[in-house]
């Protein structure tokens, strides 16, 4: 077998998976038997961008070349390209044992990955591989559906690596197109599937309400209410996340002037911000314009983000995070204990709040060890000179631990769940009444 | 020109007596138990025993220097340590001072009573050995908690601490 151009033959047609299906089709008549079979490679150059940065376009089309030429001459794995793409990618099929595909295919991949001339300099090409194997009964389309969706997957997960298609990942992907389809739907056309529930932050001491936390609660009109953490995952994934901020800003600043009257001027609405958020340049203006139309205090926002977020080198994050200080709105470290960033990071940013992980508070009313950690964080922290949050507590234990060791606030199910806002105040007075 | 005499130190101040803890606990576990987390945070300050609120408000009436803490047991032969607070909150010259209570068994309702009253902090047994101590420390204390410096040679130095029980 050789280098095949088939969809050059006839110059104007355009490649489609029609004749890819064909090419594999075919294939399979002749190369599959009893100990044999195909598996297709989706092979895809991770640093092509680098390359194409340092080294130029062509060069990128020559290492890609390079490297299919290589895959297709190992001398006993007989080998066919399917597809080229010119920035860093092909398609290929190779013959393997039906015994020891796996170890053939990484075998390959092994061989071809060394160092490349180009320019007269060395080029380390980060060859990302999805790989599935073509079973007796397959359907071809669906097989290069699969190996492109691998491919994709690995890119995530497996960056220089072979990722083999499990059965069971199809199911995703279909999955996630629905869940941005509706959600995208449910942003344009019906936001009240995505309301806010709003979990009580107190004062330990005096059992006092000093905010509330907005989460988000998406009602899916047939699988019912949806996790955050799915919803959001799946915002940033198909970037529809600077529009669901957007949602949920407007939503809690409506709610907060709604509040004006049942709150005094320290309370704190805190809302969560993606990352990915910050980083578009016109998050700053569209805050602005929530809080003046809204009509509420800028001092009332307290905007919460992971500490990834807040140490990022991005100058565009950074320029962010100082435009929202200087409208008087606070950021808030969320799940701080959980990452990497460190005091130091901390200490140079205009940071407010900083929301201790319940990671950290879970086990410190059980445990010495646990106690003493939850404590020496509890002081580390409290050197930065920023209001402290617990979160995640589960008993009153745990926040008569959390008193001793100083911490002033707390937020978890003891103290009060997410609740729809008519019910955060109604509740508290309930309770009011009967002490 | 001749070199200076090196300065001399100052004189470091007389020791001062060191305020008590008091440890009110009417069974020998429990009151061992307390004792050891304090000997364990090398607590030097000494260490009084009283038994039951009657003994406490007997301690309190008389002479003897006011307690710097008050650790106590949740349940006590008559009554509480929510009865103790009432009388330790109300007595005009420890009405500051802090009192930590220790049991294995508070409900969510004791711990909300004594928070009410006032208690700085409550832990449990499981805990308490550990960082009791970290714990008197951490709380704001008007006087007396003090860790045993500037070191002292070690002819001068105090015994860990001074274990007495009152009764």
């Amino acid at each position: 077998m050789t280098l095949n151009d088939d969809f050059d033959e006839d110059g104007a047609s355009f490649p489609t998976t029609g004749s890819l299906v064909e090419a594999i089709s075919d294939l399979r008549q002749i190369c599959v038997d009893d100990e044999h079979t195909l598996a297709l490679l989706a092979v895809t150059l991770s640093n092509a961008a680098e390359i194409v940065d340092y080294h130029g376009t062509a060069a990128l089309e020559s290492l890609t070349t390079e490297l299919a030429r290589r895959m297709l001459q190992h001398e006993h794995l007989p080998a066919r390209l399917l597809r080229v793409k010119p920035l860093g990618g092909f398609l290929m099929v190779v013959r393997v044992r039906r015994d020891m595909a796996h170890a053939q295919v990484s075998h390959l991949a092994s061989r071809v990955r060394t160092l490349v001339p180009l320019n007269g300099d060395l080029v380390w090409p980060v060859m990302t591989v999805g790989a599935r194997l073509v079973q007796d009964g397959d359907d071809e389309r669906i097989a290069v559906q699969d190996v492109r969706a691998t491919v994709v997957r690995a890119s995530g997960c497996a960056v220089g690596d072979v990722l083999w298609h499990q059965p069971g990942d199809e199911d995703d992907a279909p999955f996630d197109l629905l869940m941005v389809r509706d959600l995208a739907h449910a942003l344009a056309h019906d936001p009240s599937q995505l309301a806010l529930h709003y979990q009580p932050v107190q004062d330990l001491r005096t059992g006092a309400l000093v905010g509330t936390e907005a989460l988000l609660r998406w009602t899916h009109p047939e699988l019912g209410m949806l996790s955050p953490a799915a919803t959001v995952e799946a915002a940033e994934r198909s970037g529809l996340i600077t529009q669901l901020g957007r949602h949920v800003l407007r939503t809690a600043a409506a709610q907060l002037a709604e509040w004006r009257g049942l709150v005094d001027h320290e309370f704190r609405m805190h809302v969560n911000v993606s990352p990915l958020e910050l980083r578009n340049p016109e998050y700053v203006d569209h805050l602005d314009a929530v809080i003046e139309d809204t009509g509420i205090s800028a001092q009332q926002l307290l905007l919460e983000m992971t500490e990834t977020a807040v140490v990022s080198d991005d100058p565009v994050v950074r320029r962010t995070l100082e435009d929202v200080t200087n409208l008087g709105v606070a950021l808030g470290i969320d799940d701080f204990g959980t990452g990497y960033s460190s005091v130091m990071h901390l200490h140079r940013l205009p940071v407010d709040t900083v929301k201790i992980d319940r990671s950290i508070v879970a086990n410190i009313g059980a445990s010495p060890a646990d106690f003493q950690l939850a404590r020496s964080v509890l002081q580390l922290v409290s050197t930065l000179g920023v209001r402290i949050v617990a979160e995640g507590i589960e008993s009153e234990l745990e926040a008569a631990h959390l008193r001793a060791m100083g911490c002033r606030l707390g937020q978890g199910y003891h103290l009060g769940r997410p609740m729809p806002a008519g019910q955060l105040f109604a509740t508290r007075s309930q309770e009011a009444d009967t002490a | 020109m001749a070199p200076l005499p090196p300065a001399l130190p100052p004189a470091l101040p007389p020791a001062l007596p060191l305020a008590p803890v008091l440890v009110v606990a009417h069974d020998q576990d429990g009151l061992d138990a307390t004792r050891d987390a304090l000997t364990f945070g090398r607590l030097v300050n000494p260490v009084l025993a009283c038994t039951d609120i009657s003994d406490v408000q007997d301690y309190l009436a008389s002479d003897e220097p006011l307690p710097a803490v008050v650790v106590t047991e949740l349940r006590l032969p008559t009554g509480d340590a929510a009865d103790l607070l009432r009388l330790i909150r109300t007595n005009l010259t420890t009405r500051r001072t802090p009192v930590v209570v220790i049991s294995e068994d508070a409900s969510a309702d004791d711990i909300s009573t004594l928070t009410a009253l006032g208690a700085t902090a409550y832990l449990d047994r499981g805990v308490a050995v550990d960082v009791l101590v970290g714990v008197l420390r951490d709380a704001d204390l008007p006087w007396a908690i003090t860790p045993p410096t500037p070191p002292e040679p070690a002819s001068a130095r105090r015994p860990l601490a001074l274990l007495e029980v009152a009764r």
